[in-house]
């Protein structure tokens, strides 16, 4: 536990590190957010620089981005109008869970929103806004810290909170199937392999293994789409609608598109992105599993499991699977980022919505915040599996527990 | 991309080193490595890429098509046509994909080999100096890199990319940045074995300083182990560099890559499956081929995985 | 027993048309083309966004089905006889939480979106009221804005000068109003979808990013009896293949457009009428930077737009658009009769021969090329265009490089001039050739190549002092100039291209491609 807490905390300061890398690179490098192709004019850019504090030196956005920023506009632009003003309670009563704005109009003036952590902790009463009035502290940015990611540059009524909210649920959809798809089938796959090994079927399962590692998802995917989307479903078309006549079309169908070529709608809109995702780590997985299995089947005790005759699935279950599940389980951290990395095509190529796409329009629209964001959320969702998976490490190896580990 | 094989190569590699320092065995490895039918075939199938992209020019000439000629007959993607010596079919804007894919083959195996070599030089460098200085600076150097290597520095290049241009020496630089870290460690095994072994201690005792050993000694002594590590992070570059062609950061036209071609087929692959399937299967042979040599050179160097 | 598997899996597939069968409400699934950036009339840009704005606020004047003007908000106006001042008169309607809308709504619109700190990036259409340009440029201040609410129905507006153009104007969302109330109570959050209050005849009731936009009727708007839509579904799909994709699969019902290549042949057998192609207006065009060698040259201009086949480019590269040779479109109309260079007559192997005889009298030949770079902004249709115009071009003696950007930097390039070739593209604001010409002229930030030329720069200055067919001759012999001069050269006529269900009704294919979805019913 203690060194699963100390390599998160690493890996915290390299995320700083990391943010800080790419927050002073976009700011830095050539072109802006404000750029386009209709670009406004100069008065309104200064305005646009001021309202993203662009116009304060790098360390102090930084810092602002990371710890909010203090009404700083509040007595000299204390009318209505461009702030999203930030109320963070103190003393306040905390009651329900959720709630959204403050509609109220009664002199209110600076109550706008929560900072996102603190509307999540509850909705403060009514009751209690005069003594927040007196004791909160107003922010024009609650930071990340507060679980404020700012608003988005290139569509400036999002907050990037609003893309993460829909756009990580979306990317989900076929990530965590594609993981559970190869997990599910790679590991007793591996295991298989590697108890007949260099048998034929070790020859399948590797073939398959190398297979899906080195056809890259890049190909995978439109691959799918003509075999599936295109072949299968016009043969599907032919058969069921056109020879047996067993599936009408709805009335404004024209095609069937049983396994359709991507983008939202039913569960089957999910299949192809599952598959190129899911056979892609699938072939690691077997790879990786049947190396283990290897090693543990070479062990004495399972020679004797063995020579006892207890059946296969006995033995790889009760005396194989423990340590041969340990590289598998070193591996999940390099997943998420195959996953992460997979998801820029997937979402590419399927027309998908999801963080990945939001992530390279971000990229290239020089939309600074919505940028941060997505890494923010990426680089969280590594560390907290490599969280997970150190913590499943040291109970599963009690070796690492003395620290120094893997290196 | 492929963690896993660097990984998988890791310790075999560490090994390789200590073989390579001894020429009876290293002739013993070559041996060993000429037995393994996959991977001498594999070697065959890369050599005969490497001699395709060398002489993509030629397709040039036998086909009568240049990389960037525009067949007005054969406008907006068109199948392939054998009499008119268009072999995987045209592109949007009439060009010859057989000649295409010939010279998109030469981008992305100068990208690899350049990428490769900035990855060289980072790596032996962040590795030896780690390795060498040994004590607090290697430990903390050691977990930056343990660190490094558990995020997606693919996701870096595609900002850094698409801030920075599409410069293709920056390309090159980029992929070579994302590359290094599994090279670093492996050096710095290497370095740790020899900082202790009688020559250097030798150097040290004549007063020789660290830079000059380092130079004299320490880079010839790995530079074995660092050309085979080399070819085992080609695969990987290319990856990354038809992922990046694939995502619209890539070369500037007329020149191309496999990944943009790739790309530029998948965009239209429901009506025009040709486009993708020339550059798509020189890829993935490309890769798979590079796969099994770098699969053999692990057996022949490490043979207690048989 | 497979049957049924098969059934229920289907419906699985489709469960977006499932969903519209059971509640029987009239729904309307629209390819949408892309995400909006924000729900606030006055800070959006995309025609994806004022689609939205459209159906949610009605502005003083606004559009029939057949994209003509009728009044909206206001019943109707006077101008006085200068041309000046324009006098509305508000119709009794209401806001969707029951407050009325009163011309102090529009007032406070007007100069709001005028407000630098707005940071409006389309107040510029707004620059027509006088003291509109120096407020918004942070001159002047917001009380010199000449816009007045004399009381709750009536609304005076005063021009800077003489704008016929100005009631077209009024239709486009920087014109819409917003509610007073709501604004100056909740600052930017008004246009929060939960919080946002409308004047039109739908209301955002879901947004889920990425995946679709969900509008519903709004039961307060004035006419609410004569829209037929309960509800509009947006899909902000970007990629033209996913949405041809869905109209086949039926979830879509209105497509934004039609995937590039030559496919047009296809769809039409495939749907018939379905496919609708209609002149959208504007130009995609490349421009010249003027302000270095050699394309400060007007001859070497010439050679190279002449030389440019775009017949060719029209049915192979980028087939469904139109050639164009003049900036202005021909689909105007309005009496303005657009102004072509005279080579535009000649055969294309006589351009191309004329070109050639310009180059080599400048030193230029095969042997010899003259070195040009092309700038266009990342894009597949983009990049196939320039690759066609350099196979031309490299036939009279130009070699050509191809330099792609992301479309920020791209533009940020052309208005530094920091180019020699760019692409670019432009729709009119509002139907009126002025729209267009004065991108050739001297005040406009997007006149990328600074083209400068005194007799042109006289007769578009002179145009603002004139009405009628004065005016319009004035404005055809200016065009007449920069096409002579090839001030740029104009590539394509846009044309917009949809899929249109057949029981989609009310739907009217417009010159300005909008249609708003009161007028839209769908017939099961």
């Amino acid at each position: 536990m203690a060194y699963a807490l100390q390599r998160f905390g690493q890996m915290l300061i390299i995320v700083i590190i990391a943010l800080f890398a790419v927050f002073s690179t976009q700011r830095l490098a050539p072109g802006g957010p404000f750029d386009g192709e209709r670009p406004p004019p100069p008065a309104i850019l200064e305005n646009l620089r001021a309202y993203y504090d662009m116009d304060l030196s790098m360390p102090a956005q930084f810092y602002a981005y990371l710890f909010g920023m203090a009404g700083r506009e509040i007595e000299a632009n204390g009318t209505a109008g461009k702030a999203h003003w930030f109320v963070v309670p103190k003393n306040a009563e905390i009651t329900t869970l959720g709630g959204t704005t403050d509609r109220s109009t009664d002199d209110d003036l600076f109550v706008r929103r929560f900072c996102p952590w603190d509307q999540w902790l509850g909705q403060v009463l009514p009751g209690a806004r005069a003594q927040m009035r007196e004791n909160g502290t107003v922010f024009r940015k609650c930071g990340v810290v507060r679980g404020d990611f700012g608003l988005s540059m290139a569509r400036r009524s999002i907050y990037v909170n609003d893309y993460v909210r829909d756009g990580l649920p979306a990317t989900l959809k076929y990530a965590i199937p594609s993981l559970l798809f190869a997990l599910l089938l790679g590991v007793p796959m591996g295991f298989y392999a590697a108890y007949r090994q260099n048998k034929p079927a070790d020859f399948i399962m590797i073939t398959i293994g190398m297979f899906g590692t080195v056809v890259p998802n890049l190909v995978m995917a439109p691959l799918l789409i003509f075999l599936f989307a295109v072949q299968l479903d016009a043969f599907f078309h032919w058969l069921f609608v056109e020879t047996l006549e067993w599936i009408e079309l709805a009335r404004r169908q024209r095609t069937l598109n049983l396994i359709p070529s991507g983008k939202t709608g039913g569960v089957m809109h999910y299949v192809l992105p599952t598959l190129v995702l899911g056979t892609g780590l699938l072939g690691r997985i077997v790879r990786l599993s049947r190396a283990g299995a290897l090693e543990a089947l070479r062990s004495n005790y399972v020679r004797t499991a063995r020579a006892k005759g207890l059946p296969a699935h006995v033995i790889l279950l009760r005396h194989v699977f423990k340590p041969a599940i340990l590289p598998v389980l070193t591996y999940m951290g390099p997943v998420t980022a195959f996953i992460l990395t997979g998801s820029l095509v997937i979402e590419r190529a399927f027309s998908l919505p999801g963080l990945g796409r939001q992530f390279i329009a971000a990229a290239t629209d020089r939309d600074y915040t919505l940028l941060m964001g997505t890494t923010v959320i990426l680089l969280l969702a590594i560390i907290l599996l490599n969280f997970i998976v150190d913590l499943l490490y040291t109970w599963l190896d009690p070796r690492i527990r003395r620290g120094g580990g893997r290196s | 991309m492929s963690l896993l094989n660097r990984e998988r190569n890791e310790e075999a590699l560490a090994a390789a080193g200590e073989v390579l320092r001894s020429r009876s065995l290293t002739q013993l490895a070559i041996a060993r490595f000429l037995r393994n039918r996959v991977a001498v075939g594999a070697t065959a199938i890369v050599i005969v890429m490497i001699l395709l992209a060398t002489f993509a020019p030629i397709f040039e000439l036998l086909t009568g098509y240049e990389m960037d000629y525009q067949d007005r007959n054969f406008y907006s993607g068109k199948a392939p046509n054998w009499d008119a010596k268009h072999y995987f079919g045209t592109d949007q804007n009439g060009r010859d994909i057989f000649v295409r894919t010939m010279f998109g083959m030469r981008i992305s195996m100068l990208v690899a080999l350049v990428a490769a070599s900035v990855a060289l030089v980072i790596g032996v460098g962040y590795g030896a100096i780690s390795g060498l200085a040994g004590g607090l600076t290697d430990t903390i150097m050691m977990r930056i890199l343990d660190l490094l290597i558990s995020y997606p520095l693919t996701l870096i290049a595609v900002i850094a990319l698409a801030y920075f241009g599409r410069n293709i020496f920056i390309v090159f630089v980029i992929i070579g940045l994302v590359e290094w870290q599994i090279m670093a460690r492996v050096i710095r095994g290497q370095v740790i074995s020899l900082r202790n072994s009688d020559f250097i201690e030798a150097a040290r005792a004549a007063g020789v300083r660290p830079i000059g050993i380092l130079v004299r000694h320490i880079v010839p002594n790995v530079t074995g182990v660092a050309i085979v590590y080399m070819t085992l992070i080609i695969p990987e570059v290319i990856l990354v560099e038809s992922f990046l062609g694939y995502l619209g950061l890539g070369v500037q036209e007329p020149n191309t890559s496999l990944g943009v071609l790739i790309s530029e087929g998948a965009n239209s692959i429901e009506r025009k499956p040709w486009m993708t399937y020339g550059p798509g299967m020189f890829l993935v042979v490309l890769l798979l081929a590079l796969n099994f040599v770098g699969d053999g050179l692990r057996d022949a160097f490490d043979p207690k995985d048989r | 027993m497979k049957s049924m598997f098969l059934k229920s899996m289907l419906v699985a597939s489709t469960m977006l048309v499932a969903v519209t069968a059971a509640n029987a409400q009239s729904v309307l699934n629209v390819g949408n083309g892309g995400e909006p950036g924000s729900l606030d009339p006055h800070q959006i840009s995309g025609t994806w966004e004022s689609s939205i704005a459209r159906d949610q606020f009605l502005g003083l004047y606004t559009e029939a089905a057949d994209g003509s003007i009728i009044p909206g908000a206001a019943e109707g106006h006077t101008v006085s006889d200068d041309g000046l001042v324009y006098t509305f008169t508000l119709r009794d309607h209401s806001w969707s939480d029951g407050t009325p809308v009163t011309a102090a709504d529009f007032e406070f619109a007007f100069k709001r979106i005028l407000d630098p700190a707005t940071a409006a990036g389309y107040a510029y259409l707004m620059y027509t009221i006088a003291g509109a340009e120096g407020f918004n440029g942070g001159e002047g201040s917001m009380d010199d804005v000449q816009v007045r609410a004399v009381d709750d129905k009536t609304l005076e507006v005063t021009l800077a000068s003489a704008a016929p153009y100005f009631i077209s104007q009024l239709t486009h969302n920087t014109a819409y109003p917003v509610p007073k109330h709501m604004v100056e109570a909740m600052g930017d959050e008004w246009a929060r979808p939960e919080n946002i209050v409308v004047n039109g005849a739908f209301k955002v009731s879901d947004w889920t990013i990425g995946e679709k936009l969900t509008l519903s009727k709004n039961p307060g708007f004035y006419d609410a009896a004569n829209v037929s839509l309960d509800e509009v579904n947006l899909f902000p799909i970007e990629e033209a293949t996913a949405e041809l994709n869905l109209y086949r699969e039926g979830a879509l019902d209105v497509t934004s457009s039609i995937p590039p290549g030559d496919i047009i042949g296809e769809l039409t057998d495939e749907f018939g009428d379905e496919l609708v192609i209609t002149a959208y207006g504007g130009t995609y065009y490349y421009a010249f930077n003027a302000t270095q060698a050699p394309m400060d040259d007007p001859m070497i201009r010439s050679a190279l737009s002449m030389s440019i086949d775009r017949d060719f480019l029209t049915t192979a590269v980028s087939p469904g658009n139109v050639p164009a040779y003049t900036f202005v479109p021909p689909s105007l109309g309005g009496g303005y009769d657009a102004q072509s260079a005279d080579w535009a007559a000649m055969s294309y192997e006589d351009r191309v021969a004329m070109a050639k005889g310009v180059l080599a009298d400048a030193g230029y030949s095969a042997d010899n090329p003259l070195p040009v770079v092309i700038n266009y902004n990342t894009s597949e249709g983009h990049k196939a265009i320039a690759i066609a115009i350099s196979d031309m071009w490299a036939d009279i003696g130009v070699s050509v490089e191809l330099f792609n950007q992301d479309v920020g930097t791209h533009y940020d390039g052309l208005q530094a001039q920091d180019f020699q070739i760019g692409r670019a593209g432009w729709i009119w604001d509002y139907p009126d050739a002025e729209n267009l010409l004065a991108l050739m002229g001297p005040n406009s930030p997007y006149n990328y190549g600074k083209y400068d030329n005194a007799e042109f720069n006289a007769l578009l200055a002179s145009s603002y002092q004139q009405a009628g067919d004065e005016r319009l001759a004035t404005m055809e012999a200016a065009e007449k100039i920069a096409m002579e001069e090839a001030a740029l050269a104009p590539i394509y006529y846009y044309n917009s291209q949809h899929l249109v269900a057949s029981y989609v009704d009310g739907w009217v294919a417009n010159g300005d491609d909008r249609h708003p979805s009161r007028w839209i019913s769908v017939s099961e």
